[in-house]
């Protein structure tokens, strides 16, 4: 196994690959999100748009912050400057974004079982 | 492995059953395990956005109530995959750490079998929707 020091200048351009897949994820949760906003705002019952619409939005934050942290801004500076590979943890954005994914799915499930 | 960081920040990090187990893996092998949970948890949303695809969907063409109860367990299989995204990245980080196999993701042949289980079901409702 190669040192910690073998994330300099982003060799396969694994950070930025993370970087994108953080992006791709949160942009994916906020879409479903919005998915069940609109469909909850079909079936014209004020509760269940005013439910959904709070979890969605509060998935979406969720999900945004973990993307905020997650695009591993100073892992690629670290990276680029062919410095110390910042010891951080995706540990809690993860758990943020599988929030954000349960919290879609619950507002999802009100929908469907309305 | 040598440490050129300074004092090691380990202790901070979170969660401590993980991290205060073995040593420092190789960077790449962290940000591939990173990137492999973030596909299970897309993999949950897109379980999430057809549940809720099908149960609009069954709205509109007027499928029937069963439909419903489908998407309903897809809501739920995607919420537990989205949890198991999480479990799994923790497993076999502290595998990459104590330099032990990774372990087999569990929730794959859950995940096949809820699917194929699911699309067999949806094809007997629509069939019968269908020719009564």
């Amino acid at each position: 196994m190669t040192g910690p020091e073998s994330l300099a200048g982003d060799p396969g351009l694994q950070v930025e690959r993370t970087a994108l897949a953080w992006q791709r994820t949160g942009v994916s949760a906020s879409a479903v999100g919005a998915l069940a906003v609109f469909v909850a705002a079909h079936s014209r019952t004020v509760w269940l748009v005013a439910v959904t619409g709070l979890l969605a939005a509060a998935s979406a934050v969720a999900a945004f912050a973990a993307v905020r942290s997650g695009t591993g801004i100073s892992q690629r500076r670290a990276g680029a400057a062919g410095g110390a590979v910042p010891k951080d943890s995706p540990w809690q954005r993860l758990v943020a974004t599988a929030a954000a994914t349960v919290l879609v799915a619950l507002s999802s499930l009100l929908v469907s079982l309305r | 492995m040598s440490d050129h960081n300074g004092p090691a920040p380990a202790g901070r990090r979170r969660p401590h059953g993980l991290y205060s187990h073995g040593s420092e893996p190789d960077p790449r092998f962290s940000l591939a395990n990173e990137r492999t949970a973030l596909a299970w948890v897309r993999t949950a949303l897109a379980i999430v956005a057809a549940g809720v695809g099908l149960t609009s969907l069954a709205r509109i063409a007027d499928l029937g109530q069963a439909v419903d109860y489908v998407a309903a367990v897809m809501c739920l299989l995607g919420g537990w995959v989205a949890i198991s995204a999480v479990l799994g990245w923790r497993r076999k980080e502290l595998a990459l750490r104590t330099g032990r196999p990774l372990p087999a993701p569990v929730a794959l042949p859950w995940l096949a079998a809820g699917v194929t289980v699911i699309g067999v079901v949806l094809a007997v409702v629509v069939t019968i929707r269908i020719t009564t």
